[in-house]
């Protein structure tokens, strides 16, 4: 937050537009591109009342119960921050101030007073019909995905905060000769650098190895596409030749009806009657349409049914 | 080989052969049958590699599924636009084979 020095109220109104957007997104809040100024920094002013009146330790509360990564040493709007995105609906193992805070950051009105059911009741009503029908069918492939990918459920380690940066003050040489003796406060020092030295070779290894990875990702995802495109290709042909194939037998079976009308060369068609169903006293009822198709086609090719 | 009715009721039956109708009857019979041992063996082979129990099938098996997942379908819509013209195009001359 050191990116914003004078956040009072006054410095908030005097925050060019960027800026007031970037730091209403540091606190947790949606910022519509339509939002007016007027209404982000009235946003903006409630959410920080809202981080003052809210516990810390009941914030932290929320992000153990999510498992997010984080110090614990983090401010409440880095705390706010990671809030906003959770949006889990499984409240089991949350304390009750925890759920207290989260809904107060998801703008539910609660008081401290109601019990945990109400609460949860209020989650599930602002969630709507579309949101619940999201959350089934992502658990629906989350359940599937588990057993593709995991095989089972393996209990969970207990949350550990994140190490805090090293922000101490590194002693100085002086120090070092002072308290362990000139030896061991030179060799120190000297494990020191080496250490950072190592250690910056590695970070520079792993960056390495992480865009090798990233490349190798990219082109797999590109060869992915390529083989599910052929592959519909394939499909595509099949379905074509199968079409080519069926005006062919359309053509044979209409050109074999024109020269031989009273002998089919196919079965007829389920449903379809037979030429003996139109004689008179014939079992079955066929509609008079089709006899008299089948009289016209009789007396086009000159072929009578002799039998 | 599957010879068609001639619409003759009761004791009298006249059967015919068709050479095209037996060569449907035959494409039909040998394209399912092809396809099914090959799909078969197809989805076969992948499951006995990829749940061979060994670390290295179990990772490539979980970065296959998830490279499933990431497949975006909107990227296949002309060909897959294509396929359902051309399905719809062979129902109705299948259909249209009823009243010729």
């Amino acid at each position: 937050m050191g990116k914003y020095p004078d956040k009072s109220q006054k410095g908030l109104a005097d925050l060019p537009d960027d800026e007031l957007r970037s730091y209403a997104a540091e606190l947790g809040l949606d910022v519509p591109k339509h939002l007016t100024r007027a209404d982000l920094l009235r946003d903006v002013r409630q959410r920080r009342e809202l981080l003052v009146g809210l516990d810390r330790e009941a914030m932290l509360d929320i992000v153990v119960w999510d498992r997010r990564p984080v110090r614990r040493s983090a401010s409440k709007e880095q705390l706010a921050k990671i809030i906003a995105t959770v949006d889990r609906m499984r409240f089991e193992g949350l304390s009750h101030r925890g759920l207290v805070a989260l809904a107060r950051l998801k703008k539910i009105e609660v008081s401290d007073e109601e019990t945990d059911e109400q609460i949860i009741a209020k989650f599930r009503r602002q969630e709507g019909v579309f949101g619940l029908l999201r959350r089934k069918r992502r658990r629906l492939i989350g359940w599937a995905a588990e057993r593709v990918i995991e095989g089972k459920t393996e209990e969970q380690e207990e949350y550990r905060f994140l190490p805090e940066d090293g922000t101490t003050r590194e002693p100085s040489l002086r120090e070092e000769v002072e308290d362990h003796g000139v030896v061991r406060g030179i060799a120190g020092r000297l494990r020191h650098v080496a250490d950072d030295y190592i250690a910056q070779k590695l970070d520079e290894i792993e960056h390495r190895i992480d865009e090798k990875m990233d490349e190798i990702d990219a082109r797999l995802a590109e060869w992915r596409d390529r083989e599910v495109t052929n592959r519909l290709r394939i499909i595509k042909i099949t379905v074509a030749a199968s079409l080519v194939v069926a005006l062919l037998s359309l053509g044979y079976k209409y050109a074999s009806s024109r020269v031989v009308p009273e002998m089919p060369t196919s079965q007829p068609a389920q449903g379809q009657p037979s030429a003996r169903a139109c004689e008179p006293g014939a079992a079955g009822a066929v509609p008079d349409r089709w006899c008299e198709s089948q009289a016209g086609r009789t007396a086009r090719t000159g072929l009578g049914n002799k039998g | 080989m599957p010879l068609p009715d001639r619409g003759g009721s009761g004791k009298m039956r006249t059967m015919t052969f068709d050479l095209f109708y037996s060569w449907r009857w035959l494409l039909v019979v040998v394209c399912t049958i092809y396809w099914i041992v090959r799909l078969g063996q197809s989805l076969w082979g992948w499951y006995a590699f990829l749940w061979a129990g060994e670390r290295s099938t179990e990772m490539t098996r979980r970065y296959l599924f998830v490279q499933f997942l990431r497949i975006r379908v909107h990227r296949f819509t002309l060909e897959l636009a294509q396929i359902v013209v051309l399905s719809v195009l062979f129902a109705v001359v299948t259909w249209a084979h009823r009243y010729v």
